[in-house]
């Protein structure tokens, strides 16, 4: 091609160029909000991950399944707005891309709440739990539970860990507290006894399991029971 | 006089020593000689009654016995005669006192001499008796002081008293300006001192008059304060001065015009100052003539005083005026003072002093009617002529005779054997009488070579003094010229005679076979001893000159010789003049041709002679050569060119020895010093001023023939005065036509045509426009164009040099040669090379000739001056090359697509809407296809650049192709710049993000997303 004739060319699709160029923004905009899209679904990723290191499958399998949805919701989602583009990239500077984007944009924080959410239950679920057997513990005159309850505290606190250091400390603790209130030998509808009727929340049918009557009379906890009816 | 051979002097030279004298004969001795040679002086006038005198009634009034005393003054201009009336009237009175007219008288004489005081005072001394020496010592001491060397000094001193406002008034004058209150500082003050006594001075000037030690020679001079020795004082008489003299000079340098009456002051002054020097002022010099003529008285006797020149005197004239005026004192014996003065010290008496004269007499008219009379002049000779011819004791007898108061009643030429052939030959002047011949004069010779003597030279003046000593004396102290057959020798008489009328063509007729000598004789004699106008004037009146004095006779036929008339008062023969055969020539014309023959005849007699008045002559030789020069005969010599040359300017004329000298003059033809050319100007004039331009007049045909004659001898010759000297005439045309052609190959951008006829029509076709070059303002263009602008000069100068005259009224070329253009153009279109011009051609009066074939010198060295217009079309070259990015082979073709493309691009960015102003492009834009029809010129541009002959570069016809490389050019410079705004618009589009890589950043990233269900069902 000579000198002129590319010019030619140059010069032909510049008005394009131009004409993409007013895009360019908008392009630019939800590029940047598609990233953030994306980071945020690799994030609530690495945040399922975390639950079933921290929780165990069962745990995060039921937040793959709420998760699920807004998944396939952004896949359909992105793959519509890919093929609008495709069809028209000046698709872009209508404000229906932007509607789309801003569907996009709204299903990340929602996973993200999910995921979180799904954490905070079940980190809430288990410091519960161990909450119950400490008091079994400090009941069955294992010692002071204090220690331990005040980790706990903090662990619970805490959000959904974003590192592996953080995720293994969290897991460290839980084995830690395990293996600490293992030591008493309540069964696990025992700690639950004694933590729902700490809470306040026992049923009188509890009284009916032998080990929950053997336990209150072998620690004389009988006259600490109140009866509520609700 | 002798029937064969020329007449003999009939005088000795010692006579002619003794009578032939202008200083007065006044001694006992000589004394007969003077009144033998004296003529009456006439026009004498007494000046106070306005009435003639003649001299013997002026001795009657001088001694007329009703006045006790007397005081005459003569005065009139130097050589009137004054003096030789004064010491006639001394002889008079001796003469008187001899018979008893006059008695107890003493007479004393002061003759001029060596003109000074000393020499004056001294012949007073030694003309009184004895007895009377004593009176004379204080004239001796007064003689002894002014020879003291501080005379100067001295007189300076005495001018400084006499400058005394006091002394001034004493002497009745009027008081100075006030500003000049201390002008007699300038005498003591020793600057201002020492220039008015410096050598040759004023001061200087009056002492060595007083002295004797004046320079010899000719008149005595006057001292006189002037007002230049006040105003040019050097410098060095400026410094030690006092300030009161400083006051004068300062007062004189700021008004010019006081010097005028310090000058008159310290003239004023002079004379007294002179007489308190010597002692004779005052009253002293009257002291002595009165102590004088009181002792006369007493002896009864009287003093007759006559002094020839009062004014040698120095400045005593007044005192020695006051000493001899009347007195009217019974002590004191009677006196008559005859006293001769210059017409300046008459001028310079008082009033009181004038009056004192009883007899002013005036010499001045005296002289006047002398020389305006033919007969007295002729007579005044013929008296000198007969003193030199007659014996001394003859002589004797006359003087006699002349004391009673009678003239000349002795001729030698009574009883003279060859009186019966001089008189009627040489002519003769009757006195008391007697007849006294002429020879060796004729009656007019004597009056006409008077009035023709030279005052111009020093000293001459026509006066009685003037006619013996140039006229008289030359005639007659040669005896052998006569025998020698010399007489007159023109060369030996200081006049300035006019020339013979007519002349040329009477000697043409006459004097066949004479010598020049005998020629020049014979034209002198034509001249001043006959009164002729005509040939037949001429024939009649020489011919009887003609043996006497030696000549042959007249070769022109038998002319009957007219008899000489007895003395007749008018100066023309009485006969009636020849009948006009003739028109008669202008009033002046023979005037104005005679002028020019004098002029000629002063010219040709020595070989250093000036031509005077030569203006008149050359108009005449120009307007000859102009029309007489046969240049229609000649062919080379360019009729405008010989008209340039010649002009209207009569300074492209000389003759040899012209008075004009006309600077810067560029050509001048000249006429060289001989008789031809003499002949030739007399022709001319007379043709002129005789025959009112027309040959019919009387000797027409004579004249026309000298010019004919010239023309056929000298002709050829002065027109090739006009042409180049030793330089070939063909050669310039040569390089003009070169120049032509080359101009015609540039016009045509083509090489000349091979038909001749063609050739030759291009080569004489206008040169009109500038041509186009591929680079303008090269040495290339500045010659094309000069060599546009000259084309016209340098055609017509081919033409005029070609040119076939066919007459002279006009310069239009009619017909030329066309020879040398027909070998010029093949010797060119061969060489492609312009012939140089030597630098002989740029030299003396054909400079201008050859001034437009010098523009060859332009062409000279064409590969050279072409140099430029080839790199240029090699660039070019280049260029295109570069542009359209193609080898030379096949570029027209690229040149093409390249141009089309060009148009494709302009289409896009109209299309794009994409506006780049650019004035260059959009000129040429329109141009585009067009300029691709062009591009054929490319492979002629690149045949002429693979050359290296001029020709392909010169018959390269460059406009289209600088077209092209124009557009090309202007074209590429437009693709750059379109190139550099979609370069920036790009950059500027991808700086602000790359909408196709943000597109496709997008689409991948909504690809993943969309992938993303996927990814997760399968974990």
């Amino acid at each position: 091609m000579s000198r002129v004739a590319d010019l030619c060319r140059r010069v032909e699709s510049l008005e394009r160029k131009k004409v993409h160029g007013v895009l360019v923004k908008a392009l630019s905009t939800y590029d940047t909000d598609l990233e953030k899209l994306s980071r945020a679904l690799s994030s609530n990723a690495a945040g399922v991950e975390t639950v079933e290191r921290v929780f165990g499958p069962e745990t995060a399998a039921t937040l793959r399944g709420k998760l699920r949805e807004s998944s396939h919701k952004v896949a359909r989602l992105a793959s519509n707005f890919a093929k609008r583009i495709r069809a028209n990239p000046a698709f872009v500077g209508k404000n229906e891309a932007g509607d789309a984007i801003s569907d996009l944009k709204g299903l990340a924080p929602a996973a993200a709440r999910t995921v979180a959410d799904a954490w905070a239950k079940a980190m809430a679920d288990r410091c519960e739990l161990l909450r119950a057997r400490i008091a079994v513990a400090e009941l069955a005159g294992a010692g002071s539970g204090s220690e331990l309850r005040r980790e706990l505290d903090r662990v619970q606190s805490g959000r959904l860990p974003s590192s592996e250091t953080e995720v293994q400390g969290v897991v460290e603790f839980f084995a830690r507290a395990d293996s600490a209130v293992a030591k008493v030998g309540a069964s696990q509808r025992l700690s639950s006894f004694v933590e729902n009727a700490m809470r306040g929340s026992a049923s009188g049918r509890d009284l009916d399991d032998p080990e929950v009557r053997a336990f209150l009379d072998a620690h004389r906890l009988w006259q600490r029971l109140t009866v509520k009816l609700t | 006089m002798p029937e064969t051979g020329p007449m003999k002097a009939c005088w000795t030279p010692e006579r002619v020593a003794t009578v032939v004298t202008t200083i007065a004969k006044m001694d006992a001795s000589r004394s007969h000689y003077f009144l033998a040679s004296h003529s009456p002086i006439t026009g004498i006038l007494d000046e106070r009654l306005q009435r003639p005198l003649d001299e013997e009634s002026l001795f009657k009034a001088v001694f007329d016995r009703s006045r006790a005393e007397t005081l005459a003054v003569i005065w009139g201009e130097p050589g009137s005669g004054k003096s030789h009336l004064i010491h006639w009237l001394k002889l008079r009175t001796e003469y008187a006192l001899k018979h008893g007219e006059l008695d107890t008288m003493l007479p004393v004489l002061v003759q001029r001499r060596s003109g000074n005081l000393k020499d004056a005072l001294q012949q007073l001394v030694e003309q009184l008796p004895p007895e009377f020496q004593k009176y004379m010592d204080p004239v001796r001491k007064a003689l002894d002081r002014i020879n003291a060397d501080t005379a100067r000094e001295m007189l300076a001193n005495a001018l400084s008293i006499e400058l005394l406002p006091q002394t001034r008034q004493e002497r009745g004058l009027a008081p100075l300006d006030r500003r000049l209150g201390k002008v007699r500082e300038l005498c003591l003050s020793p600057g201002t001192r020492g220039w008015l006594c410096r050598p040759d001075g004023v001061i200087d000037r009056e002492v060595r008059r007083l002295t004797g030690t004046e320079r010899q020679g000719g008149e005595p001079r006057e001292a006189r304060f002037e007002f230049s020795e006040f105003t040019a004082i050097t410098p060095q008489h400026l410094r030690g001065n006092s300030a009161a003299a400083m006051e004068v000079v300062d007062e004189i340098e700021f008004e010019p015009e006081l010097a005028h009456q310090v000058a008159a002051a310290f003239n004023d002054a002079l004379p007294f100052a002179v007489g308190g020097l010597t002692g004779l002022g005052g009253t002293t010099l009257r002291e002595v003539f009165d102590a004088i003529r009181s002792d006369l008285k007493a002896s009864k006797r009287w003093l007759a005083l006559f002094i020839e020149d009062v004014s040698v005197m120095s400045d005593l004239d007044s005192d020695v005026l006051r000493a001899v005026e009347p007195q009217s004192n019974p002590k004191l014996c009677r006196l008559v003072a005859v006293l001769g003065m210059t017409d300046g010290g008459k001028n310079r008496l008082r009033d009181n002093e004038l009056g004192r004269i009883h007899l002013l007499v005036q010499m001045r008219r005296s002289v006047e009617e002398w020389r305006d009379s033919e007969e007295a002049v002729a007579q005044f000779a013929a008296r000198y002529l007969n003193a030199v011819r007659l014996r001394e004791d003859d002589v004797r007898k006359l003087a006699a005779h002349r004391r009673t108061g009678g003239d000349v009643n002795r001729s030698a030429c009574d009883g003279c054997q060859v009186r019966e052939g001089c008189f009627p030959a040489f002519g003769s002047v009757e006195l008391e009488g007697v007849q006294i011949g002429l020879f060796p004069f004729t009656r007019p010779a004597p009056r006409k070579l008077l009035v023709a003597l030279d005052t111009s030279k020093g000293g001459i003046r026509q006066n009685q003094r003037g006619f013996l000593d140039q006229v008289l004396r030359p005639a007659v102290q040669e005896l052998e010229q006569f025998e020698e057959r010399s007489f007159p020798d023109p060369t030996s008489f200081s006049v300035r005679l006019d020339e013979p009328l007519h002349w040329a063509p009477f000697t043409a007729r006459n004097c066949v076979n004479w010598s020049i000598e005998d020629k020049d004789r014979l034209r002198f004699l034509a001249q001043a001893w006959i009164e002729g106008r005509s040939e037949q004037d001429y024939a009649s009146l020489l011919t009887p000159l003609l043996a006497p004095l030696g000549f042959e006779p007249f070769t022109g036929g038998q002319v009957a010789p007219r008899r000489v008339q007895p003395p007749q008062p008018q100066l023309r023969p009485d006969k009636e003049p020849p009948k006009p055969e003739t028109p008669e020539p202008p009033k002046d014309g023979l005037k104005k041709a005679g002028n020019i023959q004098n002029a000629l005849a002063d010219w040709i007699a020595r070989p250093d002679g000036v031509l005077e008045h030569d203006g008149p002559i050359r108009d005449l030789l120009l307007k000859f050569v102009k029309s007489c020069l046969p240049v229609e005969n000649e062919w080379g010599l360019p009729v405008r060119e010989f008209k340039r040359l010649l002009g209207n300017k009569k300074s492209s004329v000389y003759v040899e020895g012209q008075r004009s000298q006309p600077a810067a003059v560029v050509f001048e033809l000249k006429f060289e010093r001989s008789e031809e050319t003499r002949a030739l100007i007399e022709a001319l004039a007379y043709f002129e001023h005789v025959g009112s331009a027309s040959w019919s007049f009387k000797s027409g045909e004579h004249y026309k023939r000298v010019v004919s004659r010239w023309l056929r001898r000298n002709g050829r010759a002065f027109l090739q005065r006009l042409e180049p000297a030793g330089l070939d005439r063909e050669r310039p045309v040569r390089a003009a036509i070169a120049v032509l052609c080359l101009a015609a190959a540039v016009r045509r951008r083509k090489a000349l045509p091979k038909s001749r006829t063609e050739a030759l029509d291009e080569i004489f076709t206008p040169f009109e426009v500038d041509p186009v070059l591929l680079k303008p303002g090269t040495d290339w263009e500045r010659r094309l164009k000069t060599l546009r602008t000259s084309h016209e000069e340098l055609r017509q100068f081919v033409l005029a040099e070609l040119d076939v005259p066919q007459g002279m009224t006009s310069d239009a070329t009619n017909f030329v040669d066309p020879r040398p253009v027909l070998e010029a153009i093949p010797a060119f279109a061969d060489t492609w090379q312009v012939p140089d011009l030597p630098q002989d051609y740029s030299t003396s009066h054909w400079k201008a000739r050859y001034e437009p074939a010098r523009l060859c010198e332009y062409f000279v060295d064409l590969p050279a001056l072409l140099a430029t217009e080839r790199e240029e079309l090699k660039r070019h070259l280049e260029m295109i090359r570069r542009v359209v990015d193609t080898p030379s082979s096949g570029a027209p073709q690229a040149v093409r697509k390249y141009l089309k493309e060009m148009g494709e691009l302009v289409r896009t960015l109209r299309e794009q809407k994409l506006v780049l102003p650019d004035d260059a492009f959009e000129a040429v834009k329109p141009r585009l296809a067009e300029a691709a029809e062009s591009a054929g010129e490319v492979e002629a541009a690149i045949t002429a650049d693979s050359s290296t002959g001029v020709e392909p570069i010169l018959t390269f016809a460059p406009e289209p192709f600088s077209s092209l490389a124009a557009v090309l050019g202007t074209c590429q410079q437009f693709v750059e710049r379109v190139e550099v705004e979609v370069d920036r618009t790009e950059k500027r589009l991808t700086a602000e993000g790359d909408p196709d890589a943000l597109q496709k950043s997008l689409l991948a990233r909504l690809d993943a997303l969309a992938a993303g269900p996927a990814e997760e069902g399968e974990r």
